[in-house]
């Protein structure tokens, strides 16, 4: 964007050291307007701290890539204004960093957005690839020397992550964590798995790692602040490979594919240093306690981050930050709070982690532990605050309450004298309600927001209850208490956004098999449709395999008639299953499998009992004909009674006669073998 | 005099992965360099100041066992016990066998196996145990191939087993888990338990358990108690050493005493001012009386011991050791009053040893001989016209005239004229006049046994 470069920096071209900030977060987290590389912390917006990090760190180029809508104008504007200001004095002899900020407007992950870099060939050499809303103070120069020494030994490398060796929590943010295997000679990565929500109580290695490297590190909590420096083939494989996603589905893909691919990627394990994402309101909340604690130095509050001068006066003692002009006095019952510009703080306010905007007026009496004020914001006398966070131009009338978690957006009014329940979200425009399903008040119902208010309630999406849970401190230990229960199973959990991939995948699926079958593709091609989806799903091989099998018998479906003939159903299922039989084969390799395919038939009659007639026969094909099933297996499974789900005796019913007759199949096999 | 620590030598062990030589002579007596394989971890011993060392061999030994001693200068008491060792007792047997003779005044017990040559030292091990509290202390060591994977004579043979695998904590070495290779198929699995007590955790299948082992008294009276779970179990590696390591992230029993076996928390032991040295400690150096250490007496450890350190437990790295014991010996067998190129031997003037060779006590070396990088053992007699060739010798082994002997170990007399080439002989009814060997294992079979 900015065109006036000294040509001094074309003479070194070669040399220029460059950066991608992804700043594609299409959730609202914190507020209504404005993207969240916007939302101040600690009265700074997130995206300074990234790009300050990116300059000091001796970044020559950084290119903030977003989404095309309102949002990338504010970004842009945002960068401009910044570049104006730091752009082009000079630092050290050198230039100050470029920023240019490039809109897409189909991105909708870091894939695409590589593709889209790619394709307009901006990235020259090795980069740095990060996200708008880190805070983080590691040292990037070094980082990119390892990766260029690496490289020069060893050049399939073509990624280093890094990682910090400390656990975080999981704060509402499954990808702020990660299970690494490293080969500990070499630093390359070989396994990487996010936490999984069914808490499983073990961890397993495969022992095959071993062939290749016979020192493997092992760290169960990493942190992951998502910071990589990439090499140009990053993009070009993101190219190659559209079913890429994100950095994860890049990472499985090089792992799973070595030997194909011929990729592989580093892993950089700090023990020290601070970095991290700001990536959901827990981690919002945490990270400023963290500015504000000055861990982050040299990225403390008081100095500008634009600017690099004192901005705030600093006390010591109470560890108080205030703006000159502020009406705050340092000794006012405080301890850790930031005060913006022109802010006026009554002496009696009792104030505590807490950060107040610009021309915020706090009254007598007021109570603040962990709150988050953004500018304009007017708290009357008598209300308290506990772990919250405001938008700007709220204003609490007296005696408001706010229990911990809640939410409020921009100018919101609520009061006097109600209490607002933990973890509410309020905005002041009553939220649009695409399905109709709910009768939506135009008017705001004073129960919620006060006499004097105007608030509307939105309902908090479901992954945000987690948070709420964890903001109140009930985060339970889940260690269990002794053998005996290690062995039980936790109940899995699925949250409405796995449900709705999965959903999606079985759609895709039977799309890709309905294809095939009209078009009679070979089986190899089926497969690498099959394996594209997953990937692109992250969908396990149990999943894979039960879609598979439903799919293979479905996929005729199209061409018959809800009330057909079971004669015509079976022909057009045994057409099906005759030309996919390779497709299921290649993804039986163990009797589990097996049990997996049986599973997912029976799962099938739950949903669509018009299949239970030809059931029988589907079982006789896949184990006599195309011996997919073994017969031990089949029997063993009956006998345990299949999945155990609602269909099963219906099912029962139907293949008795066919495993009976195995049975006997069986014994007499037996008998002859023992007369051998 | 208040003991501190009490030695054991497991010597009972039957030599499972070197058959051929073990037929007739126990393992531990095998000769390595000039000396039995025991000799090695009781110079280790005696090295490290102890005086009284509890050994046990299998049954019928114990004479041969008591004569070592004064044959080769060590200034030790053996404390013999034996054990039937037709059942093929495991490890854990034979500690269980001397557990009467366990001293109840002591602090630590150490307990090695008869197999291992290392030059490291004991004291070193005994330091870091102590400062660092552990119940117990595993000495490990880098898997050396040069050792283990060196070509032994015979027949070509593929050797496949699977390393064992040690996990450890990365920067502190303390023992996180650990299974014996062959206890392991396509996973490994890890309790979460273990997981969270570390940050980071290093997974190696080049490191090797030394079989050397110092653990507190009361582990080892858990270990020897019936009540407790180890009470069934048979190896000490395989079995109760995992068992002891994951121990140490389990929470203590809420069962009453009486509806539960023994739990290592109903005898684990504190130190007496433990918790007042932890309360008030501020230093800056991370140990157990670190006040932000929550590590109790349960915690095992590893020392890893760059150095040598290698068993003779299989036919390779037996052969290998012997082969360059010449140059190991004063690293590994420090402060010898027994010379491993033996004095009292008589090299005739004309015969013809090399340096790297070395002949034990009393063997006659006659003229017109030539040995060359070899081994011949105590009292041998090598007569005229034999050439020796990267060979080792037994004890009391009498090679005929005009022999020629290439890389092979000799456990047997030689008495006919014959040409021996890559081959173990440990049969001397097999050697024919005249013939030529080559690969060859030349035992006893099956049908004269």
């Amino acid at each position: 964007v900015t065109t006036k470069m000294a040509p001094l920096a074309d003479l070194h071209e070669d040399h220029i050291l460059q950066a991608v900030v992804l700043a594609l977060n299409p959730h609202q987290t914190l507020l209504q307007h404005g993207p969240k590389e916007l939302v101040p912390l600690v009265n700074t917006p997130l995206l300074d701290y990234t790009l300050d990090w990116l300059e000091r760190s001796g970044v020559d180029e950084t290119i903030v890539y977003c989404r095309a809508h309102t949002h990338a104008d504010k970004i842009r504007q945002h960068c401009r204004a910044h570049s104006d200001k730091w752009g082009f004095t000079t630092r050290r002899g050198d230039c100050g960093m470029k920023v240019c900020v490039v809109a897409s407007e189909d991105c909708h992950s870091m894939g695409d957005a590589m593709r889209d870099l790619y394709a307009k060939s901006l990235l020259k050499d090795d980069f740095f690839l990060v996200h708008g809303d880190v805070v983080a103070t590691i040292d990037l120069k070094s980082l990119m020397m390892k990766h260029r020494e690496r490289r020069m030994a060893d050049k399939s490398i073509i990624m280093t992550c890094v990682y910090l060796n400390c656990n975080q929590g999981n704060l509402g943010d499954e990808e702020a964590q990660a299970t690494l295997i490293t080969d500990a000679v070499t630093g390359k990565l070989l396994s990487h798995q996010r936490p999984s929500k069914n808490n499983t109580a073990k961890f397993l290695l495969p022992t095959e790692l071993f062939q290749n490297s016979s020192d493997l590190k092992v760290v169960p909590e990493a942190h992951d602040p998502s910071i990589a420096v990439c090499s140009e083939a990053v993009p070009s494989l993101f190219s190659d490979n559209f079913d890429y996603g994100s950095r994860d589905s890049l990472i499985r893909g090089v792992i799973e594919q070595e030997e194909l691919l011929g990729y592989t990627i580093c892993c950089e394990i700090l023990d020290s240093g601070y970095a991290t994402r700001v990536s959901s309101f827990n981690f919002y909340e945490k990270v400023s306690g963290e500015v504000i604690r000055r861990m982050s130095y040299p990225m403390v509050s008081e100095v500008s981050l634009t600017s690099h001068r004192i901005r705030y006066m600093y006390d010591t003692f109470t560890n108080n930050y205030w703006e000159p002009s502020a009406k705050f006095h340092k000794g006012s019952g405080g301890t850790n709070v930031v005060v913006g510009a022109g802010s006026e703080i009554s002496m009696t306010a009792e104030l505590q982690w807490s950060v107040i905007g610009d021309h915020c007026i706090i009254e007598d009496n007021v109570k603040a532990n962990t709150a988050f004020i953004m500018n304009n914001v007017v708290i009357k006398a008598g209300c308290v605050l506990d772990h919250c966070f405001l938008g700007d131009n709220v204003t609490l009338e007296e005696n408001v309450r706010l229990a911990p978690g809640c939410i409020v957006g921009p100018g919101v009014i609520l009061g006097p004298d109600i209490t607002v329940a933990a973890a509410t979200r309020l905005v002041a425009i009553p939220p649009e309600d695409e399905f109709d399903q709910h009768h939506v008040s135009l008017e705001p119902d004073p129960v919620i927001c006060g006499a004097k208010g105007r608030a509307f309630v939105i309902e908090p999406e479901e992954v945000e209850e987690d948070e709420e849970e964890a903001l109140n401190g009930e985060l339970v230990d889940e260690d269990e208490e002794d053998e005996v229960s290690d062995e039980a199973s936790d109940s899995p959990h699925m949250s409405d956004e796995d449900e709705q991939r999965e959903h999606e995948f079985k759609r895709e699926m039977m799309e890709s098999l309905t294809n095939a079958l009209r078009e009679s593709s070979a089986s190899e091609n089926v497969v690498l449709e099959i394996n594209a989806s997953r990937h692109a799903y992250n969908m396990s091989m149990e999943d894979v395999l039960t879609t598979v099998t439903q799919g293979i018998i479905r996929a005729g479906e199209d061409k018959i008639s809800e009330d057909c003939s079971v004669e015509s159903l079976w022909r057009t299922v045994k057409i099906s299953i005759t030309a996919f039989k390779d497709v299921l084969r290649n993804y039986i390799r163990k009797a589990r499998d097996q049990v997996l395919v049986m599973n997912a038939i029976e799962l099938l009659m739950t949903e669509s009992p018009r299949y239970l007639p030809v059931a029988q026969k589907i079982f006789f094909e896949l184990n006599q004909s195309f011996e997919i099933l073994d017969d031990e297996v089949v029997i063993h499974w009956f006998k345990k009674g299949g999945a155990a789900t609602s269909a099963f005796p219906s099912l029962k019913n139907a293949i008795e006669r066919f495993v009976v007759w195995l049975e006997q199949e069986e014994e007499s096999d037996d008998s002859e073998e023992q007369d051998d | 005099m208040h003991l501190e620590a009490q030695a054991i030598v497991l010597a009972a062990g039957p030599g499972m992965r070197m058959t051929t030589l073990t037929n007739h002579t126990p393992k531990c007596l095998l000769p390595l360099g000039t000396l039995p394989m025991v000799c090695y971890p009781l110079q280790l011993l005696q090295e490290a100041g102890f005086s009284d060392v509890t050994v046990v061999v299998s049954e019928g030994e114990e004479q041969r066992m008591s004569k070592v001693v004064e044959q080769y200068n060590l200034k030790l008491n053996l404390d013999i016990a034996s054990v039937n060792t037709s059942h093929d007792p495991g490890t854990a047997d034979s500690l269980r066998h001397v557990a009467s003779k366990i001293k109840w005044s002591i602090d630590d017990v150490v307990i090695v196996s008869s197999d291992l040559v290392t030059d490291v030292k004991l004291q070193q091990i005994m330091d870091r145990h102590r400062s660092s509290g552990a119940a117990l202390t595993m000495l490990t060591a880098n898997n050396q191939p040069e050792f283990t994977k060196a070509t032994p004579p015979g027949p070509k043979t593929k050797p496949t087993f699977n390393s064992d695998v040690i996990c450890t904590e990365s920067g502190t070495g303390r023992l996180m888990y650990a299974v014996a290779g062959g206890d392991y198929d396509e996973v490994i699995t890890l309790h979460n338990r273990v997981l969270k007590s570390a940050t980071s955790l290093d997974v190696s299948t080049s490191v090797v358990d030394a079989h050397l082992y110092i653990m507190k008294r009361w582990l080892v009276e858990y270990i020897l108690s019936k009540e407790s779970s180890c009470g069934d179990m048979g190896s000490l590696k395989a079995e109760i050493l995992p068992h002891i390591i994951s121990r140490q992230f389990m929470k203590e029993p809420t069962k009453d005493r009486s509806d539960r076996k023994l739990d290592i928390h109903d005898v684990m032991e504190k130190e007496e001012y433990d918790d007042l040295v932890r309360k008030y400690n501020s230093s800056v150096v991370l140990s157990r009386h670190h006040n932000s250490c929550q590590l109790d007496s349960r915690v095992c450890y590893v020392y890893h011991y760059q150095g040598c350190c290698v068993r003779a437990n299989t036919l390779n790295s037996y052969w290998e050791l012997n082969r360059r014991m010449h140059s190991l010996f004063e690293e590994v067998y420090p402060n010898s009053t027994w010379s491993i190129k033996h004095p009292s031997a008589d090299i005739q003037e004309r015969a013809q040893v090399s340096d790297d060779s070395l002949i034990g006590s009393g063997s006659v070396i006659c003229e017109k001989t030539n040995i060359t990088n070899s081994v011949v053992g105590n009292h041998c007699r090598i007569n005229p016209f034999v050439r020796l060739l990267n060979c080792v010798l037994g004890d009391h082994i009498t090679i005929a005239s005009g022999c020629v002997i290439e890389n092979s170990l000799i456990a047997a007399n030689v008495e006919k004229k014959c040409t021996i080439k890559n081959c173990i002989v440990t049969d001397p009814n097999k050697i024919e006049e005249n013939k030529t060997y080559m690969n060859e294992i030349l035992e006893a079979s099956q049908d004269f046994a």
